[in-house]
């Protein structure tokens, strides 16, 4: 549906920034709560960093305000600590990194990338942010019922989760989530299949609407196997079914009254075929975001266009077949272990692939060092830390020890907070203008850039260390074990850059903010950008984004065309 | 401070641990090895190629086929790996169970935070167990009245073990899923309730060593912690021998 | 079009008194699972093709479903060995 309709009538405050119907209003809307929960998710950690450092000891500052279910007298205590894992993870992932890579950018700059003037479905675009909202709103709601937060980590292992307190809010915050994950990639789906401008192939998209595209693939095919899961669980805990309960348990020396005949194992293989592709949701935005940003500050048209865009398409179809290597030392088949060891090394090829172009688009190229093109390239290294010391992970005899401890830990934050978070962040620095008409600080910005990556190494770096040296995660005081004994004096050191992380947003937020208002105006093109977002004012018009929908006549990334007096050469200029 | 744990890997103390060791430097060696190939072509570029003032980057919509070469190293490398390596270690860890008569053969049972373990006893059978009968002093709930649970020997959170001998470890849990792990073995296995896993692994070092639990099992996890103990098989005996009621 | 829907509804109801009739036939495990998934296969089919009008629809519609539907026998036989039996 075409909203030009829309444009004529005045809009109440409400209906232009509440309910709006608007792709880029929503899109606002996803990346400021997004960006809250990002920094709620974060602030949890460095309550749980303070007791790995000390553990046992007051928290300072904050302690005393803390709700009963977290810290008893300022002193965290376990269930706090468990609640406190499981939200972190949960917020992070499904509140926090998911929605900003999907919800804000993919809304905002996909219609605009195609040349459309809005989604395919403006209201069920307008409910997924709302249902999201609800979502959130419950799962932050959870920390304050009787018996707190849910306290089985994100991924709700049963049988635990079901006999463990405040799992139903988080099930039902769950269930939010993921109608609303999946309307959105039913729009996005739509969008990108029907309302593509005139001339925009296949072949001239630009990396970051396939990596959407593929995207929403993933979020429509996986998300509703949790869907059912969840609320199995959710049978599980509220109607007593036994979906997931094994016959004959026994907690705290007495029977529990479920009748059993149900799989501990299935609810893991249910949830980690949503999870598994999940990952790759959090990842393939921020390549795409990678490869916009990779391609405007190499001055060149990007190495391996049909490589990348292929190989996201393959990450797509072989991440459904990769989820059981999270259950390598489950008690699932050895038969099985073979074909899924084999698929995960496999998929690490593609990742190979898209990094090896990436890292030749630098080859002959101009390169200009602006501020998104810092967070760009800090994307390759870290994001190869990451996916290198994913191999041992998914290769079994080296999982077999590795498994469920820091090392695991360690992989995971480094492909999403070094690789997609950095991404994502580059990929607010190059959007700005766009979005707000003004740019962003340059030097306050580099400000953030450098002591970000620096203390985020300091977090993640020791937990490769920590891993080999067997430290299991999820433990509230580690300090109980001999064996996490040497390695303890790297939590402080962990926990510090935590907190110096945190101060190293404040620029972050301030610049950001201040930027809105009052930053240096610049052009509709500021980067001299190709794409079609760059042929837009800057905001766009609401509602309508282009006064005429421009028509494509080449690829996205054509930079330093021979021949042609500038170096850029926008897709929508014959 | 313990002998057995550095900063690196733990003392290795099972027979199989030296052939997981090999693997995890193996693949850290060829990770450094790329990230190393990565970074200096990364900065060589940085370099080279940065914006100077008449430069133009070079237009091309070539991909060369040697583009393709890390990727087919790569694929080559890991199928080479799991093939060769991988799935013979894993068969082993997994599938080679030693034969009953030559091991010794033992049930662990974990719950909400303690790991049991059940010796069969000089009779070699494991007594039938009852669980309305468990209370503080059975955990397991043996039935007294059943022949071969008395010479039954019931060991909570220490887990003796000769050495030079494989043990054969049925691992099963009352309550959620937990996971025994030795680092100084190597082993990991999540316990899971509602089935009986089966484990093996051979100490080949006399001491004593840590059982942790690597999976989130309740608010107790971080203390859910045992011994192991292995002894010369004489001591193993005594320790049988004492523990054997009469 | 309003007849197509109702001989489909028709259909339906006796398939569902089928499933209901099998039962008092108690057959065994295997076979009781064999016709239940039967009788299950059918509706689902009749149920997609026509009320959610997948037979009136276009080729991506239908390559977006054999996909979704590839998945889950994916993971249905992938899981079976661990769950079943």
């Amino acid at each position: 549906m075409q909203t030009e309709h829309l444009e004529s009538h005045q809009e109440t405050f409400i209906r232009k920034w509440v309910f709006s119907l608007d792709h880029k209003t929503i899109g606002l809307q996803y990346m400021f709560t997004s960006l809250i929960f990002l920094l709620f998710g974060f602030s949890l950690v460095l309550l749980m960093r303070w007791q790995l450092a000390y553990p046992g000891s007051a928290l300072p500052l904050i302690g005393s305000y803390l709700p009963d279910s977290i810290a008893a007298g300022g002193v965290m205590h376990p269930a706090g600590y468990n609640a406190l894992g499981a939200m972190h993870g949960t917020i992070m992932i499904f509140l926090g990194v998911v929605p900003l890579g999907v919800g804000a950018f993919g809304n905002y700059f996909l219609p605009l990338q195609i040349g459309a003037r809005d989604m395919a479905f403006p209201r069920i675009n307008m409910m997924s942010y709302w249902i999201y909202f609800i979502g959130g709103v419950l799962m932050l709601a959870s920390f304050f019922v009787p018996g707190g937060a849910a306290q089985s980590g994100w991924t709700s292992y049963v049988p635990l989760s079901i006999l463990s307190p405040g799992q139903t809010i988080w099930l039902f915050a769950m269930t939010f989530l993921i109608t609303s994950s999946l309307l959105g990639s039913i729009n996005f789906i739509v969008t990108t299949l029907n309302l593509r401008a005139p001339g925009l192939t296949w072949s001239r998209l630009p990396l970051f609407v396939w990596a959407q595209f593929v995207t929403a693939l993933l979020l429509l095919f996986a998300f509703p196997v949790l869907q059912a899961g969840a609320i199995l669980q959710l049978l599980d805990r509220v109607a007593k079914t036994s979906f997931f309960i094994p016959s004959g348990l026994i907690v705290g020396g007495a029977p529990v009254e479920y009748a059993g005949g149900g799989s501990a194992l299935l609810w893991q293989h249910l949830f980690w075929f949503l999870a598994h592709p999940e990952v790759y949701v959090l990842l393939l935005p921020a390549m795409g975001i990678v490869a916009e940003i990779l391609a405007n500050g190499t001055r060149k048209p990007i190495f391996g266009y049909k490589e990348i865009a292929g190989s996201f398409c393959f990450i797509g179809v072989l991440s459904f077949m990769v989820w059981a290597h999270h259950m390598f030392v489950s008690g699932m088949k050895t038969s099985l272990s073979y074909l899924f060891m084999t698929t995960t090394m496999i998929i690490s090829v593609p990742s190979v692939a898209i990094i090896t172009c990436f890292l030749l688009s630098l080859k002959g190229a101009s390169i200009q060092f602006k501020l998104p093109m810092l967070f760009a390239l800090t994307f390759l290294p870290m994001f190869g830390i990451g996916g290198l010391t994913g191999l041992p992970l998914g290769f079994t005899p080296t999982d077999v020890y590795l498994h469920d401890t820091y090392y695991v830990i360690g992989h995971f934050h480094y492909v999403v907070v070094t690789g997609s978070l950095i991404a994502l962040m580059g990929g607010i620095y190059y959007w700005f203008p766009k979005m707000f008409g003004r740019k962003m600080n340059e030097f306050w910005g580099k400000i953030h850039f450098w002591t970000t990556i620096v203390f985020m190494n300091g977090i993640f770096f020791p937990m490769f260390i920590q891993g080999l040296a067997g430290v299991q995660r999820r433990l509230y005081d580690p300090t109980v074990q001999a064996h996490n004994l040497v390695v303890q004096p790297t939590n402080v050191l962990m926990t510090y850059s935590a907190i110096l992380l945190m101060i190293a947003q404040i620029p972050f937020i301030v610049n950001f903010f201040v930027s809105i208002f009052k930053g240096e105006k610049t052009e509709d093109n500021p980067w001299q950008a190709t794409t079609l977002e760059w042929a837009c004012p800057s905001p766009p018009l609401p509602h309508k984004n282009f006064e005429k929908i421009p028509t494509v006549y080449k690829g996205p990334y054509e930079y330093n065309v021979p021949g042609e007096s500038s170096d850029f050469s926008p897709q929508h200029l014959p | 401070m313990n002998q057995n744990y550095g900063w690196g890997l733990p003392v290795q103390a099972s027979s199989y641990a030296g052939k997981l060791d090999g693997s995890l430097f193996l693949l850290h060696g060829v990770m450094l090895l790329i990230f190393v190939l990565w970074a200096f072509y990364m900065i060589f570029c940085l370099i080279r190629y940065r914006q100077k003032n008449s430069s133009r980057a070079l237009y091309s919509h070539r991909t060369p086929l040697s583009s393709y070469i890390p990727d087919a190293l790569m694929l080559i490398f890991e199928i080479w790996l799991i093939f060769f390596v991988g799935i013979p270690i894993w068969a082993h860890i997994r599938e080679d169970l030693p034969k009953e008569e030559t091991s010794v053969a033992l049930h662990i049972v974990a719950e909400q935070f303690a790991w049991t373990m059940h010796y069969p006893g000089l009779d070699g059978k494991f007594g039938k167990q009852n669980p309305s009968l468990i209370n503080a002093d059975n955990p397991l709930g043996l039935d007294e009245n059943d022949p071969d649970s008395l010479d039954d020997i019931v060991s909570v959170n220490e887990l003796h073990l000769p050495l030079g001998k494989p043990a054969r470890i049925l691992l099963s849990s009352k309550d959620v899923i937990h996971s025994f792990f030795v680092p100084e073995f190597r082993i990991k296995q999540d316990v899971v309730p509602g089935m009986n896993i089966p484990i093996w692994f051979e100490p080949t070092k006399i001491g004593q060593f840590e059982i942790g639990c690597a999976q989130l099992c309740g608010t107790g996890h971080y203390r859910m912690r045992g011994d192991v103990i292995v002894q010369s098989p004489e001591e193993f005996e005594n320790w049988t021998k004492s523990k054997t009621k009469s | 079009m309003k007849k197509t829907y109702l001989i489909v509804f028709g259909t339906l109801a006796v398939l569902t008194l089928l499933t209901v009739g099998v039962s008092y036939l108690h057959l065994n495990r295997a076979g009781a699972i064999t016709v239940a998934l039967l009788v299950a296969g059918i509706k689902v089919s009749l149920i997609a093709a026509f009320f959610m009008h997948l037979k009136f629809e276009k080729k991506v519609i239908h390559g977006i479903f054999y996909t979704a539907l590839f998945f889950v026998l994916i993971l249905l036989f992938l899981i079976l060995p661990d769950i079943g039996f």
